[in-house]
């Protein structure tokens, strides 16, 4: 065992900045093809939002279509590729993109223009950055923990050694000396380790992968961020200091989980979706449908973003069914194209898209499920609704205090649009036709939480036994409490500016006519 | 003359507090103040555990820049103490059945099969111990690795037994539950002590002997056996931060050392047998507790654990006595008392018709093989010398040809060689040369006990060395304990001053602990050295103490 110094540490940090203007440089490409598309200046803003975590993760989906169609190259052949691309698409119009940036981050901030709102905006920056910096210090100064981590970050090391996807997954375990590994779960995270260690040059240690988390942290805060900040500007950080302050988004951010990427892609999907219903056309369409991609190519429960996205779809955008053909037969297909290859691999290997069962399991001797129930506390209907379905609430360890603040001001709100008496109004004109940031984000929860408890109801623990797919949803708990939070305070400050006139009622936005 | 806009004079106050007035800037600013404070609060958990992570591996300002590796099997985790310790000490060529996969994929060194492979997922089917042993050894596995937490592959199967069976199988190493075993290459006989005392097999009035937790348990002796049955409610504590019910624990022996409490001995594997029939998720452990300081410290060690479901049963496990790891000093024998105590979690009752306790005697019959290769290792027994722009010569041809001898780049030259019993470190004198001015060279080198000895003793470390020369000598001895971080360090402070006619060296240390290692510093300052073995022949590692002669 040989202690690799200081001199080792300087080399990681290096390519630990490597990777990380790679992926921005990807966003930059990214972001640089959305403003080709999409010309209109009042959409920069969430295209740049998004484009931070989107463009690493398409950069990775390309990097595995790369791996599939080129195998058995140089790491080199893989990196120059992508980094040449990115280069030449960012070379198109880095000024525009530069000053639009600058322009949008001015005029953000200039909202905040009394005293009270610059104070918590100060104090919540603050705090997001020492946090932030916490994330950075694990992922630079300590190992790969935990079996899911280790386990995604050996079999990238084996993707990375062999420069191969058709060894994934590993369902024979004696060609890598016994790993077996038999994830029905896309490459979305898993290449981006891959693609880190072909970086890096190395695969003896994890080095510059346990960076990927962090960034996607950073890029969920600027979405949230971003998201939240459309109903009311002093949402944003609130919301984005809720999320990455929730206890088990934290662990399972800073070792490396998966989750991390996949919470994100999930949100940006819907995020894309509410920006694309707001002023629906074609090309934010394709921008949802390559969002929704992503979150299937990240992990497995991804399969759930369509079946929850359709029917919001359906509810809330008002178009006319031609419209609602096009744009959302975009959105599928786009989704779908991305991930068809992954799941055609997964039905030829497993026989089924999403697999989550392995032969020892199985056996009837073995009572698995029983010990599930038992120690994960789903052995009555009580339980998997208290313990499962209301994890929020039964784990207050895991979820902290979100979910009880969040039954707080949502019956706060519940009260105050005197929803008993303007049912009318609200059914035709609030809840359902464009809503905004709040009714939107309170759609979503409705429809992960209607498969969940659907899912129970059908006899089916795969989601409720574990708290980590409950935290799918949980930047849109902490959009909710941050909006009507923001909201009650802008409330109570005196009238300054119309700049930080909040939207009193539910239902209407800035930009709404 | 218009009033100024109490807006206006707000705009101009930017985080300002004049001392005195906080109280009221919270009063006229309520929802601010406890806006910024719902946003510090949000900081807490993030920033604790960010610390706690550093201290989990112990990251201090001499170990920030250390290699993932060297964090990583530092660790408090018992898990990679374990994973470490397989890599050391284990054959190139053994092949692990592994419960827990990753941690070994990705920072083990040795073959592994998980148990979830569908190559070997009919062990679970096999009807007998014998079966299941026979089954795992025709595929080529010599070792189990389990996790401390339950398994129902195993604990439904009859891997439990062979595990339970020091005639099928070998625990070799235990840290807080996580357990490596050797498969045994044929049933070999064993002896067992049976535990003293009626104590522990319940009767009308062993009942008097067992603590129960205030409030979450009864108990009572019913039918030659003992019930425990949990609470009934819903939510009988909070736990942890989380709302549960639970059963509560049921403990044998009392708070500190009294005369029912039986010894265990450390280093020794026990086995544990129980009949019962229940409902919910049991846990067995053994408790130590110690007065460290005039407070109670307790280490729980796993013996078993796994969810009943009303069949009547025998649960069986070995259990090592080891200290796993803890981070406060070797416990006094004398100043600890043991419980043995069940846990009935998320269940209605368990209802334990009997148990027992054995002392597994060795069963060693023939002399072990030792399983290392040739490929030296960094810490192996040897001798790492390491110097700069120096040239060493080594008369090798005498060397016996079990030594095997590597010089690398760097100049470090190491020296290897070990039958079952003795470790040998050194055969002819040799010379080495200085330049002037050169204030030192340090020869270095951790001795790992074997772990095929018995050294349930402290051993006691002699040292012996015959040395002349123009210069001094001193020294240090590093002692690691078993599942302690920190070595322990005893120097000689004056440095030895040598001449011409050799000057001996000599003294013997009690080890405080098992050691994991012994290293032995030989700080020389000198411009001329020369060290032999004073014809005493080669150093020998003998059981119970360890002998550096030189």
């Amino acid at each position: 065992m040989q202690n690799s110094g200081l001199s080792e540490f300087i080399n990681l940090s290096l390519y630990s900045v490597l990777l990380l203007a790679i992926f921005l440089l990807s966003a930059l490409a990214l972001l640089t093809v959305f403003t080709f598309l999409n010309k209109r200046d009042e959409d920069f803003g969430w295209m740049a939002a998004i484009s931070l975590g989107l463009g690493p993760a398409l950069m990775g989906w390309f990097f595995t279509m790369l791996l599939w169609l080129l195998p058995k190259q140089e790491p080199y052949v893989y990196i120059w590729t992508i980094v040449i691309i990115c280069v030449v698409i960012s070379l198109l119009r880095p000024r525009y993109i530069f000053l639009k940036v600058k322009e949008v981050i001015y005029a953000h901030f200039t909202k905040f223009d009394v005293w009270q709102t610059k104070t918590i905006v100060l104090v919540a920056i603050f705090i997001l950055v020492l946090i932030l910096l916490g994330y950075v210090l694990i992922g630079l100064f300590l190992p790969i923990f935990g079996n899911d981590p280790s386990e995604y970050a050996q079999a990238a090391r084996l993707i990375a050694q062999e420069r191969d996807i058709s060894i994934y997954p590993f369902v024979d375990s004696s060609k890598f000396g016994g790993f077996y590994s038999p994830l029905t779960h896309p490459l979305g995270y898993i290449n981006l380790m891959t693609f880190g260690y072909m970086l890096q040059g190395s695969t003896d240690s994890a080095g510059i992968i346990k960076m990927i988390n962090p960034y996607f942290v950073i890029a969920s805060v600027i979405a949230i961020w971003s998201f939240a900040a459309r109903k009311i500007a002093l949402a944003g950080p609130i919301a984005a200091l809720i999320l990455i302050s929730t206890p088990l988004y934290f662990e399972v951010s800073a070792k490396a989980h998966i989750d991390t990427m996949r919470i994100y892609t999930y949100m940006v999907a819907f995020f894309a979706l509410y920006y694309h219903i707001k002023k629906p056309n074609f090309v934010t369409a394709i921008i949802v449908g390559l969002a929704v991609g992503m979150a299937h190519f990240t992990h497995s429960i991804g399969i759930l973003t369509l079946p929850i996205l359709i029917p919001i779809y359906l509810i809330v955008s008002g178009l006319s069914l031609k419209r609602t053909f096009l744009y959302l037969g975009t959105i599928i297909i786009i989704g779908l194209a991305l991930i068809a290859p992954r799941w055609s691999i997964n039905l030829a290997t497993f026989g089924s898209i999403v697999a989550d069962q392995v032969k020892v399991w199985s056996i009837p001797e073995v009572y698995f499920d029983e010990y599930l129930a038992a120690v994960r506390q789903l052995t009555t209907p009580l339980d998997k609704v208290f313990y499962g379905i209301l994890k929020g609430f039964s784990y207050p360890e895991q979820f902290g205090l979100s979910y009880y603040i969040f039954a707080l001001v949502v019956f706060w709100l519940v009260i105050k649009t005197r929803v008993h008496k303007n049912i009318k109004l609200i059914w035709q004109k609030k809840l359902f036709i464009k809503p905004d940031v709040v009714v939107f984000s309170l759609w979503v929860l409705a429809g992960y939480y209607g498969i969940v408890s659907l899912s129970a109801v059908l006899g089916m623990d795969l989601i409720i036994k574990n708290a980590r797919y409950l935290l799918t949803v949980q930047p849109f708990i902490a959009i909710v409490v941050a909006c009507i939070l923001a909201e009650l305070f802008i409330s109570s400050l005196p009238r300054q500016s119309e700049k930080i006139l909040p939207e009193q009622n539910i239902g209407r936005t800035k930009n709404d006519s | 003359m218009t009033a100024r806009n109490p807006a206006e004079i707000n705009s101009n106050k930017f985080l300002f507090f004049k001392s005195g007035k906080v109280m009221d800037f919270i009063k006229s600013n309520f929802l601010l103040s406890a806006l910024l404070l719902f946003l510090a609060f949000s900081a807490f958990y993030p920033l604790v555990r960010t610390i706690v992570y550093f201290n989990y591996f112990k990251v201090t300002a001499q170990t920030l820049f250390d290699s993932e590796e060297m964090k990583i099997l530092s660790s408090l985790w018992p898990r990679y103490l374990l994973i470490d310790r397989i890599n050391n000490e284990i054959a190139k060529d053994a092949t692990i059945m592994v419960f827990r996969m990753a941690d070994f994929a990705f920072y083990g060194e040795r073959n592994y099969i998980s148990y979830v492979d569908d190559k070997i997922a009919d062990h679970v089917l096999q009807k007998t111990p014998e079966a299941t042993w026979s089954y795992l050894r025709e595929k080529g596995i010599t070792h189990v690795y389990l996790p401390s937490y339950p398994l129902p592959s195993l604990y439904n199967s009859q891997l439990e037994k062979v595990l339970a069976s020091p005639q099928l199988s070998e625990l070799l190493y235990e840290y807080n539950g996580y357990r490596l075993f050797l498969l045994r290459e044929e049933k070999v006989p064993v002896d067992l002590e049976k535990i003293a005392g009626e104590d522990f097999i319940a009767n009308p009035l062993s009942i008097n002997n067992w603590n129960l937790e205030p409030g979450q348990v009864r108990a009572n002796v019913q039918n030659g056996g003992l019930k425990i049955t949990g609470s009934n409610s819903l939510i009988t504590k909070i736990d942890g931060g989380k709302l549960a019910y639970q059963g509560g624990t049921f403990f044998r022996g009392a708070l500190y050392k009294n005369e029912f409490d039986y010894n265990f001995k450390y280093n020794k594997i026990y086995t544990f047998d129980a009949t019962l029939i229940g409902n919910g998720y049991f846990e067995v452990f053994l408790e130590r507790q110690n007065l460290v300081l005039g407070k109670v410290r307790s280490i729980i060690q796993p013996v078993w654990s796994g969810v009943l479901n009303d069949n009547q049963r025998t649960i069986s496990a070995q259990f090592l006595y080891s200290l796993g790891q803890q981070n406060y000093p070797p416990l006094n024998e004398a100043e600890t008392a043991y419980r043995l105590v069940f846990k009935l979690k998320n269940g209605e009752y368990v209802d334990i018709k009997d148990w027992s306790i054995s002392e597994v005697l060795n069963t060693r019959e023939t002399p072990f093989q030792v399983s290392r290769s040739q490929e030296l290792r960094f810490e192996s027994a040897g001798w790492n010398i390491g110097f700069e722009d120096q040239t060493f010569h080594f008369a090798t041809e005498d060397l016996p040809l079990r030594y095997g001898l590597l010089e690398s780049s760097s100049k470090t030259v190491f020296i290897n060689a070990f039958d079952s019993r003795n470790i040998y470190l050194s055969s002819p004198p040799f010379y080495v040369p200085f330049v002037e001015n050169n204030n030192g060279m340090i020869l270095n080198e951790k001795l790992v006990p074997n772990n095929m000895l018995d050294t349930s003793a402290r051993p006691i470390i002699n040292i012996l060395l015959s040395a002349k020369g123009n210069g001094a000598v001193s020294y240090n001895v590093e002692i690691a304990c078993q599942g302690y971080e920190k070595p322990i360090n005893i120097n000689n402070n004056t440095p030895i001053i040598l001449s011409s006619e050799y000057e001996e060296i000599k003294t013997s240390l009690l080890s405080p602990c098992e050691p994991k290692y012994v290293r032995l510093k030989l700080i020389l300052y000198a411009d001329k050295f020369t060290i032999d073995n004073n014809g005493q022949g080669p150093a020998n590692f003998i059981m119970q103490d360890l002998s550096i002669n030189m």
